[in-house]
């Protein structure tokens, strides 16, 4: 690993992307609620605490990413703090001039997000996370010709899991609400039928990613990028599996007050593990993947 | 369906790309024996930023021969260094692609008359 403080680095990066998904998936879910079932397009108690919190996350882990990438380029940690090299960063490269747009694009985020415009708010944390696919690895390692493909790629990976992880925000929020509330199952429907494009869509970008990576890569697998790949790999396998217990076993039976308290219970633990496989993503990204 | 589960499951955890920039290619080549070079050129897996990446030509004693400012282009570092006297030297590079990780690495080659 070749980053400066690297837990500190990817638990930035974690905290940047989990808000901006966190984000773009609410209020995604909460402009179709508005729309098929308006009384549980509920924008208050945990999950507007949890949003405020993502749109400051979001603005204050910026100038640290900048920071810490500028050390990771200069290759010396003392440059994190140099006033021109951090400069330089965003003069002349590519990551800076994107770092910067984004810093523009989460500081209207901020506002969009204490205003409660949803439309404004979706459309300003896509456009966050599509920035961050411009620099990422699935970009930079596409072939030559190929970077716009390795862009759009990536960028359909982040939206789709945004609307994932942030569709789970607001059904949590539901469910801990209005869990008595008679077009739950509405509701519930409305997420999942996007969801399930969204998944489909996953499997898609992470099919070409996985290609990238197997043509691109050189010399042999390295271990501990193995061991957290792995790990990442059971958690995501545990999400789809409450996903589908979800859609499958327990909204049809919906009309039961416990099956209520099952899915409550599932929701959470489905966001709370899309949280830890973000931080995990965040990891692997600062890890060599051959050596 | 557990297959399948299995599958959607290694699919969709599959990370981005970290194929990092490495070297490719050099002319002249690591460990040739050739005449002094005119240019010493280093292509690499990917784009780099030529903010954050660069090379020096050494010789054995540590003497930098690098000659005019490292050009990068692209995927594409070059060097061109004064006449080079025989001997051995040693081109250390670094280079940062735009997804900002930074390799290292050097190539050897030797100078005949």
């Amino acid at each position: 690993m070749t980053a400066p403080l690297p837990g500190l680095f990817a638990a930035i990066r974690a905290l940047h992307l989990a808000g901006l998904m966190l984000l773009f998936g609410s209020a995604v879910l909460l402009l179709r609620l508005r729309r098929g079932a308006p009384e549980l397009a509920i924008e208050s108690g945990g999950l507007r605490r949890a949003r405020l919190a993502s749109s400051i996350i979001a603005v204050v882990t910026v100038p640290l990413w900048l920071g810490l990438a500028t050390a990771q380029m200069a290759g010396d940690a003392g440059t994190m703090i140099d006033p021109q090299t951090l400069w330089l960063t965003l003069q002349d490269t590519l990551f800076g001039q994107m770092l910067a747009l984004r810093f523009g694009l989460v500081l209207l985020l901020a506002g969009a997000v204490a205003i409660r415009t949803e439309l404004s708010t979706a459309l300003l944390s896509g456009a966050a996370l599509i920035l961050i696919a411009v620099t990422s690895h699935a970009a930079a390692a596409s072939p030559a010709g190929f970077t716009a493909i390795g862009i759009v790629d990536d960028a359909l990976h982040l939206l789709c899991g945004g609307y994932w992880i942030g569709g789970l925000g607001v059904l949590a929020a539901i469910m801990a609400l209005r869990p008595e509330a008679p077009r739950l199952l509405k509701a519930l429907s409305l997420f999942a039928d996007w969801a399930m494009i969204a998944v489909a869509l996953l499997v898609l970008t992470g099919m070409i990613n996985a290609a990238t990576i197997i043509l691109g890569g050189e010399g042999h697998a390295a271990q501990t990028y193995l061991t957290v790949l792995g790990v990442k790999l059971v958690l995501v396998l545990a999400m789809i599996a409450l996903a589908l217990g979800n859609h499958f076993r327990l909204m049809p039976r919906l009309a039961k007050p416990q099956t209520r308290m099952i899915l409550r219970g599932n929701i959470t633990w489905e966001l709370g593990l899309g949280l830890l496989v973000i931080a995990l993503a965040a990891l692997l990204g600062l890890l060599p993947p051959t050596l | 369906m557990t297959r399948s589960l299995l599958c959607l499951a290694l699919i969709c955890a599959a990370s981005p790309a970290f194929a990092h920039a490495h070297l490719v290619k050099s002319s002249p080549a690591a460990g040739s024996h050739i005449r002094s070079p005119r240019h010493v050129t280093l292509t690499f897996s990917e784009a780099l930023e030529p903010a954050f990446s660069g090379a020096l030509l050494m010789d054995s004693d540590g003497r930098n021969f690098s000659g005019a400012p490292v050009k990068v282009d692209g995927s594409v570092m070059t060097l061109t260094p004064d006449r080079l006297a025989p001997g051995l030297y040693h081109v250390s590079w670094h280079a940062v692609g735009h997804d900002t990780h930074r390799t290292e690495g050097e190539i050897s080659f030797i100078v005949v008359k």
